[in-house]
């Protein structure tokens, strides 16, 4: 019940109230309650298996929350088509493994979902994809197909393609966990710049620098529970919590 | 050989039109089918599914029996061998398609589907555009196959009297009693017929794997 | 009369012709299942004097007619002065067709098994006729039996092709007796109904045994109102 009363912070963009999230019968997620506020960079990690991901998926209901709600500016989300839809539009997703079309054009796969869902004419579309495809620094790979790229070119085009939608808030679902760390390297330039034009981003990253410099908020999760919130400062350098310590530990020792 | 073979040529255009003809149906129907199968409710599921089982346990031959002489020997429709052959093995065949269909919609990865969702595309925009361009060639090598199958299977049709090649091999025999000459030539004929399909699934399969290698 | 009292009344005939139609799948079967694990061993020989022919045997067995292929041998063989009867000659042309398709069936399976482990039996000092039977077909039976029994089912069908040299097989008795009663319909859709029950029961059993490979699908959660995609 603590939970809930956290949860009703006017300001909030995002707001996760008591959401869990269960495979059939197996709940991995429970009961977590999160205000993100507009302009802000939330980073969520934690140990594999947490349910970090789980929760991020159940964000924009590609796993629907089996308990709990989703509000975004205030308003709850979900029960009909027509509201997952208009969540969708507004709330944009990178995946782990980017997920492009391969039978499409970078280009191609940025205009997508503008000509498709929102009804922008082509040619104002096909202009706001090369926009967004300047901004990862790929306007040059335009006509390529994603096969023809590097995986650190697939995710920033990827990137260009949620951003495409203008979307309020980002998240992205480990970006840099399929790459190496020089592929991983550009990916997180572009997503440092995107956090300090004031995009709302949640991110699930198991790049301890990224989480520190970049993130406003840390959230540590652990067996399906936010164990630890905290501004990333604190977080990271001061953790309150056993298991917290016990993890960060663990992972600056590897 | 050449005497057989200039009789049984007569038989070739009917072969080939029923072969494609019920092809057409096939594929047409085969989409709906599998696309249905795929669908959530099962109300939508269910006749789907049941359509593609008891289209498949019943012989063509039983089918085209059903067709012929029950459905379009009545009062209201009348059918000629050839529409009863193209109807009995279209159906059927749709039916095989129809899992040819879902393999290559199988095999589109899970995160095609979610990254098409997190886009809100809308669930037509998202098959056009995104699942089905990935499901053509995947789906090309299996359908040359059932090309192949229909093909020999449409000697049935000779059965209900259709004059395709096997017919015309059966009146010819009943005249020269030349059976071991003239049924080689026809095997033969359906195997030629077969060649430019078996060429299409292998070639389908290179330039598939070449992708799935190369990509 | 009603339908189901009509087709009480041709049940007797039907049931007859059923065993005959499992007879002829059952003796069809036994001629070819042997053939088709001779042929592809005769498709794997190193001599191709060996293989060539064995080749030739299965592409015409399997790009022919099976409708074809028995009418050659109950048109054709007469000529060489074999007169058999119509039953003989179904089993013989159903036959071969099942070993040019087995054969297929039994070369795949033995493929499915990786070098790595033939070589780790090798390396192991087992003789090759041990390595065949502790290694190779242990795992080649696990892969070849369903196919197998899909080839079953179709072959159970395709003994209805025996009606055109009239073998008194179920769909033979199904039209003579639609002859009699000019009731085509009913006559043909409880044929349809016999052969469905078989193939279904067949089906069913299979699938039970062997399950799909959906087993991947059994761990990936996938929301409502979306369509359900596997992975890979």
């Amino acid at each position: 019940m603590q939970g809930r009363s956290m949860s009703t912070t006017s300001n909030a963009l995002l707001s996760l109230d008591g959401v869990c999230v269960a495979y059939r019968q197996h709940e991995v997620v429970h009961d977590v309650s999160l205000d993100v506020a507009a302009g802000e960079v939330v980073a969520l990690i934690g140990p594999s298996g947490a349910g970090k991901s789980s929760l991020l998926r159940a964000i924009n209901f590609l796993e629907p929350p089996s308990k709990g709600r989703i509000l975004l500016e205030g308003r709850e989300v979900g029960g009909t088509r027509r509201s997952l839809d208009a969540l969708r539009r507004d709330v944009g997703m990178v995946f782990q493994s980017f997920n492009l079309f391969p039978h499409l054009t970078a280009l191609e796969n940025v205009m997508l979902a503008p000509v498709h869902t929102l009804g922008v004419p082509t040619e104002q579309a096909r202009d706001r994809a090369m926009k967004q495809l300047a901004h990862v620094g790929l306007a040059d790979h335009a006509d390529v197909k994603p096969s023809k790229c590097s995986g650190g070119q697939q995710q920033r085009i990827a990137i260009a393609r949620a951003l495409a939608m203008e979307p309020k808030v980002m998240l992205f679902d480990e970006p840099t966990s399929s790459l190496d760390p020089e592929l991983g390297a550009e990916v997180l330039a572009t997503m440092r710049t995107l956090a300090g034009e004031g995009m709302t981003m949640v991110v699930v990253t198991h790049e301890m620098h990224f989480a520190e410099d970049v993130a406003d908020r840390v959230v540590f999760m652990a067996d399906g529970r936010v164990v630890e919130v905290n501004s990333a400062g604190k977080l990271m350098r001061d953790p309150k919590h056993p298991r917290t310590q016990r993890f960060l530990d663990a992972v600056r020792n590897r | 050989m050449v005497e057989i073979l200039s009789v049984l040529a007569d038989g070739i255009a009917q072969t080939v039109q029923i072969t494609l003809a019920s092809f057409v149906v096939a594929a047409v129907l085969g989409l709906p089918l599998a696309v249905m199968r795929m669908a959530d409710s099962w109300l939508i599921r269910l006749p789907a599914v049941l359509a593609v089982e008891i289209l498949r346990a019943v012989p063509p031959i039983v089918w085209l029996f059903l067709v012929y002489f029950s459905l379009g020997s009545s009062d209201h429709v009348q059918l000629s061998t050839f529409q009863a052959a193209v109807i009995g093995l279209g159906l059927i065949y749709a039916a095989h398609l129809s899992e040819a269909y879902r393999a290559g919609l199988d095999a589109v990865p899970t995160g095609q589907w979610e990254a098409a969702r997190a886009l809100a595309l809308p669930r037509y925009q998202s098959y056009r555009r995104v699942i089905l361009p990935q499901t053509l060639m995947v789906v090309v090598p299996p359908m040359a196959t059932f090309a192949i199958a229909l093909l020999k299977d449409s000697a049935i049709a000779s059965v209900i009297g259709a004059t395709d090649i096997t017919f015309q091999a059966v009146q010819l025999t009943q005249q020269d009693l030349n059976g071991l000459g003239n049924f080689a030539v026809a095997g033969l004929l359906y195997i030629a017929l077969g060649l430019p399909f078996a060429a299409l699934a292998r070639g389908a399969d290179r330039v598939l794997s070449r992708r799935l290698a190369g990509a | 009369m009603s339908v189901w009292s009509e087709w009480q009344d041709y049940l007797p005939a039907y049931l007859d012709g059923l065993s005959v139609t499992l007879k002829l799948t059952g003796v069809s079967l036994l001629v070819g299942l042997p053939l088709g694990v001779a042929l592809s061993l005769a498709l794997t020989a190193p001599a191709k004097a060996i293989r060539w022919p064995a080749v030739l045997v299965v592409e015409v067995g399997r790009g022919a007619p099976a409708l074809v292929v028995l009418y050659f041998v109950y048109y054709g063989l007469p000529q060489l002065g074999l007169t058999w009867t119509s039953f003989v000659c179904a089993t013989i042309a159903l036959g071969f067709t099942t070993a040019a398709y087995t054969a297929d069936i039994f070369r795949a399976g033995v493929n499915s098994i990786p070098v790595g482990h033939r070589e780790a039996a090798q390396a192991l000092g087992l003789s090759h006729w041990k390595e065949l039977r502790l290694i190779v077909l242990p795992q080649a039976i696990r892969v070849v039996i369903p196919p197998l029994v899909g080839f079953c089912i179709l072959l159970y069908q395709g003994t209805s092709l025996a009606y055109a040299v009239s073998v008194p097989e179920l769909l033979s008795r199904a039209y003579s007796q639609a002859s009699i009663t000019y009731q085509f319909t009913t006559t043909l859709v409880l044929a349809g109904l016999v052969y469905a029950f078989v193939s279904l029961a067949a089906v069913a059993l299979l699938r039970a045994r062997w399950p799909r490979r959906s087993a991947a699908r059994t761990d990936v959660a996938v929301p409502a109102g979306e369509p359900v995609p596997t992975a890979r």
